[in-house]
């Protein structure tokens, strides 16, 4: 079976915080962005990787294409994203409230993005890749990632305005 | 706001702007209110999204996931975790494999058009579902299952396609002609209902998630999108 090499497997390892957060915007919710990243961890493992690939491009790239068999497995196109789950703590009923809101308005605000903006700000505004890092992970030109995201930042910011008039 | 100054400041935001625009922009934002404004607005939003996805990401990583890439001589004791809801993302990739491995028909120029006027009409005006077949005059059933952008430009859509005992599963995109089937493969009418989690060796191929890894440009498209194009006879 194809199996990672220790530098490819310390790469991975550092990566993955990144690709959780990756795999909570793909999916919108943390109990299937933890299942899509074990798949995507064991899916790399089963497959390998190419000796010159980038660990975590192709990690990137790999759980991408998970989150699309997960898509024709189930449909999961159909319903809507679950919201972010509480955490454990919470310091105090209006403190949590607020976050609440703001969450639930951002969540609500990511969801209407398409899902190429989506990833395209993901990659690049929370996860600091380069325009041309996320073009090579999207397997898109620099110049779309540039454009995708500037749309998603217009959206965004109008939705979540629109959201904290209400 | 024009595009080009929202592309400017976005640029800008990423730090991806050359040195000489930087310097431009910057002087404009001094003396130009309302683009300072914007990029406030856009700030708050990458500000917002951070949160978000701190908040995502709030869990961490889970254990069991971060041990599969421990060092070899570990991890080779390691029994990878089942998913939390039994069917984790890799266990339909994983049983469609096997039902590449087990010798079913692999047909990957198989022609819509030839025997498929009926599908092609279907493929064009049918949303994608999870559970409902739609009968066909002649008698078949399918169903597609999603619609994606293909990278030479098509539209392309997979599909489960069932005659008598037998079961098909495909893709196929949308050209000047119609839809034609790009690659199809037989699989037991069964086994995608069943919902088992089935091994596979290592080296089985799943000719169809293969193709759609390939061939599509980004994720596939929501059940809106998908709803929109159909209304739009898919342009």
């Amino acid at each position: 079976m194809p199996s990672l090499n220790s530098s490819q497997r310390e790469a991975l390892l550092a990566e993955l915080s990144g690709l959780k957060r990756f795999c909570f915007s793909l999916t919108g919710s943390q109990a299937d962005a933890d299942d899509l990243l074990q798949a995507t961890v064991e899916k790399v493992l089963e497959k390998g990787m190419p000796e010159d690939a980038h660990p975590a491009k192709w990690a990137y790239r790999v759980c991408k294409n998970a989150w699309i068999d997960e898509l024709r497995s189930r449909e999961v196109r159909q319903r809507y994203p679950e919201q972010a789950e509480e955490p454990e703590s919470s310091p105090s009923a209006e403190q949590v409230a607020g976050r609440e809101r703001q969450v639930s308005a951002v969540g609500a605000a990511l969801e209407q993005l398409a899902d190429e903006q989506r990833l395209a700000l993901t990659l690049v505004a929370v996860e600091g890749k380069t325009y041309a890092e996320a073009a090579e992970i999207l397997e898109v030109p620099v110049g779309t990632i540039m454009s995708r995201i500037a749309r998603a930042r217009k959206q965004l910011a109008t939705t979540i305005s629109l959201a904290e008039d209400d | 706001m024009t595009t080009q100054d929202l592309e400017l400041l976005s640029q800008y935001l990423d730090g991806e702007l050359p040195a000489g625009d930087v310097a431009r922009l910057e002087q404009r934002l001094a003396q130009e209110a309302p683009l300072a404004a914007e990029l406030r607005r856009l700030k708050q939003a990458d500000d917002a999204v951070r949160a978000f996805a701190e908040q995502g990401a709030a869990g961490g990583v889970p254990s069991h996931v971060a041990e599969l890439l421990a060092p070899v001589s570990q991890s080779a004791r390691v029994i990878p975790f089942p998913s939390r809801r039994g069917r984790a993302a890799v266990g339909f990739a994983i049983a469609a494999s096997l039902v590449a491995s087990v010798g079913l028909v692999l047909a990957p120029q198989w022609q819509a058009g030839d025997d498929g006027p009926l599908l092609a009409q279907a493929l064009e005006t049918t949303p994608s579902s999870a559970d409902e077949w739609l009968t066909l005059a002649d008698g078949r059933s399918l169903r597609p299952v999603l619609s994606f952008a293909g990278d030479d430009g098509r539209w392309c859509r997979e599909y489960q396609l069932q005659d008598g005992g037998q079961q098909w599963r495909g893709v196929a995109c949308r050209g000047d002609s119609g839809w034609q089937t790009e690659v199809q493969v037989g699989e037991p009418a069964d086994l995608d209902n069943s919902g088992d989690y089935l091994p596979a060796g290592a080296d089985d191929v799943d000719a169809i998630s293969d193709f759609i890894h390939r061939h599509a440009a980004g994720i596939p498209l929501s059940a809106a999108e998908e709803a929109r194009l159909i209304d739009q006879h898919w342009r």
